[in-house]
């Protein structure tokens, strides 16, 4: 080991470094600008999950037992009424769970019985079904400390119902949602690369001496590997339901559209990646940075959105992940038609249209 | 066919190109010579269309090309892109597509079908040397056969004017030959080239030549007019060894090595006889025929006094 040679190589690698503002951005501001980002946004403490009240007792009791809801501040309750089908309730209402107090609610207690309650919830998302079933079970006891006042204290009984996913499967909650986020990955990654290296190659050159077009180019770029990232969707529906045995539920037709305009979108956002960066060292940094963490951690997949701070809520709106996750645990998971899931594929739709223009825009037809 | 009128490129504040101004003719081998940086490739490129002028303007046929009426404000870029054929210095198609793959590529970014292309293709491969190797991978190929397989992807549409960007850099002598061949067939075809390179003996293939330095043209007429109007009285050989050291330090004299010789060069023929009495060595010196290298030093590299 010579310390000379070693010194050496230290020392011009310290140049190309200081001459590179990138990479100094990359290592010093990036990690810090994260740690400021994802501290902000996630929050393991969920929030404000909103649930429907079945009130059938109409009693003192009963009504107590909501404000202890009320005043959780876990739950936001975003329904009162009686209803006859509580899923098509919860999925109409974008509600994540129902609460029904039944008619002897008070009666039972006063009688020294053990009231049933029930909590239908929707079990498709476990960012969400996890923390409310925990809060639940809090807010149990506190039934038990303030609502019921005989010496025997006989504690409330929660009968919970979990719809799309009775038994609780974890793979019914991961597979779909890490679907999303391999294929955001892959997707971005492939177009990142792709423009960058004709900027390296010096094919770029070539293309430009050409009267083709931004559009052509970006389009011509993204239309070979949305076909290959289709067949990679049919991979991962084949090991999802055949290796996984999650259930689908939805219309192929619309899962197909859904992957489609989920893929093309990561794919334009490589592109415009990959014409930004015109290296593909750069390109690749920039891909994990804003597809690979804001994909795994702001989609929903893991961390629920509601509980975002409000700023963070509205920002994952412009995540195609947050949408396609959406899409995909209603398709899998529940009985949907194209009413439940139009409004994410609009989402994806007007996504897509505006990263295409981005790229279009921020491509320039000169060597400049 | 093809005008540069006050062309000025700026990078910040570095003037890369600086009023350059030239007309080249149909049909004409026209070259651009100067030592790197001298801004040949920053001409080339905005002829192109591939860089916006800072002043100036290029006109092909009647399309105008310049600050002004650039692809952003109008359609002129891409007007002059449809109309001319591009080799760049860096060889630009892909290693990963074999010949065939890369000429169909070039021809579909013209829009050009299946009938046409194969015309051409017929066309193209009667000049080149690449027998059945139209479908090997392009990176398999032999640095010359890799620039004609790219000369040719640049002719595929049959441009009016042809631009060659150092086309033969690192390329054996053999293939440079075999190249120059091809530019000469395609400007009795009524081709226009233009061709930038570092090779004195391709320049002397054109048929005018314009020399740059620091951005600017400072000389340009065919080699021939060059070579006299840059050494009106000739050029003075004599072997290195005999040269006396006080002579080397002569301030009116220039004076570079040529093989095992020295040139030397003197605009004033009264003066020579001068130095010859002074330095009677110099009645061995021998008149030689000026090359265009002879220019290039004498030009461009600054050794004109």
């Amino acid at each position: 080991m010579n310390l000379g040679r070693m010194r050496a190589i230290a020392f011009k690698e310290a140049t190309h470094i200081r001459r590179d503002p990138f990479t100094l951005i990359m290592a010093i501001i990036m990690p810090v600008f994260l740690v400021v980002l994802f501290g902000l946004a996630l929050d393991l403490d969920v929030k404000n999950i909103k649930i429907g009240i079945d009130d059938r007792d109409q009693s003192y009791s009963s009504r107590r037992l909501i404000s202890l809801f009320h005043e959780s501040r876990s739950f936001i309750i975003a329904k009162q009424g009686h209803w006859s089908d509580a899923e098509r309730e919860i999925r109409d209402e974008n509600i994540s769970a129902i609460l029904v107090i039944p008619h002897d609610f008070e009666k039972k207690i006063k009688k020294g019985e053990a009231p049933l309650i029930q909590f239908v919830a929707d079990g498709s998302d476990n960012a969400i079904l996890g923390p409310a079933l925990s809060y639940l079970y809090g807010i149990q006891l506190q039934m038990r400390q303030q609502l019921i006042e005989t010496s025997f204290q006989p504690k409330v009984k929660i009968e919970t119902r979990y719809l799309y996913n009775g038994e609780l499967k974890s793979s019914y909650f991961i597979v779909p949602g890490l679907m999303s986020v391999v294929l955001a990955i892959v997707s971005i990654l492939l177009t990142a690369l792709t423009i960058s290296r004709e900027w390296e190659n010096g094919s770029m050159e070539l293309l430009l001496s050409t009267p083709t077009n931004p559009l052509e180019l970006i389009l011509g770029k993204i239309l070979p590997y949305s076909i290959i990232g289709m067949l990679a969707v049919l991979l991962v529906y084949l090991t999802a339901r055949l290796g996984f045995d999650i259930p689908f539920r939805g219309n192929h037709l619309f899962f197909l559209l859904a992957c489609f305009l989920f893929l093309t979108a990561y794919l334009a956002q490589g592109t415009v990646i990959s014409i930004v960066a015109r290296s593909q060292a750069v390109a690749m940094q920039m891909a994990m940075v804003s597809g690979f963490l804001p994909t795994m951690l702001l989609s929903g997949f893991i961390f629920s959105i509601s509980s975002m701070p409000p700023f963070f809520q509205y920002f994952t709106m412009i995540l195609p992940a947050r949408w396609f996750l959406q899409i995909v645990r209603t398709l899998f998971l529940k009985e949907a038609g194209f009413m439940e899931i139009w409004s994410p594929l609009l989402a994806l739709l007007l996504i897509n249209l505006v990263l295409v223009n981005v790229a279009r825009k921020k491509f320039k037809r000169t060597l400049e | 066919m093809l005008e540069v009128r006050s062309l000025s490129v700026y990078f910040g504040d570095f003037a890369a190109v600086k009023k350059v101004s030239f007309k080249v003719s149909k049909g004409e081998i026209f070259g651009l010579l100067g030592a790197n940086g001298a801004g040949k490739t920053t001409t080339i490129r905005v002829m192109c269309g591939l860089l916006i002028p800072t002043e100036g303007e290029v006109q092909i046929g009647d399309t105008i090309f310049g600050k002004n009426n650039n692809g952003n404000n109008n359609n002129s870029a891409e007007l002059i892109k449809s109309r001319i054929g591009y080799m760049s210095q860096k060889f630009t198609l892909y290693d990963d597509l074999t010949v065939e793959e890369n000429w169909k590529f070039a021809a579909s970014l013209r829009n050009m079908n299946n009938g046409i292309y194969k015309k051409r293709c017929d066309y193209l491969n009667q000049w080149l040397s690449l027998g059945d190797r139209t479908k090997q991978l392009v990176g398999k190929l032999p640095s010359g056969l890799k620039q004609q397989v790219a000369l040719a992807a640049a002719l595929f549409h049959n441009p009016d004017i042809i631009f060659l960007d150092e086309p033969t850099a690192g390329v054996s002598p053999y293939a440079r030959m075999q190249f120059w061949n091809l530019i000469k067939i395609l400007a009795s075809e009524g081709k226009t080239i233009i061709v930038t390179t570092h090779y004195m003996d391709e320049a002397e293939n054109c048929e005018r030549l314009s020399l740059m330095r620091a951005g600017e043209i400072i000389a340009l007429d065919s080699p021939e007019k060059l070579k006299h109007s840059t050494f009106p009285h000739g050029i003075w050989g004599l072997a290195e060894e005999k040269i006396p050291p006080c002579l080397r330090e002569e301030k009116t004299l220039s004076m570079w090595p040529c093989g095992l010789n020295y040139h030397m060069v003197t605009h004033n023929l009264a003066h020579w006889e001068d130095l010859k009495k002074q330095h009677p060595i110099l009645a061995n010196a021998t008149l030689v025929a000026p090359t265009l290298e002879d220019v290039f030093l004498e030009l461009v590299e600054g050794r004109s006094r």
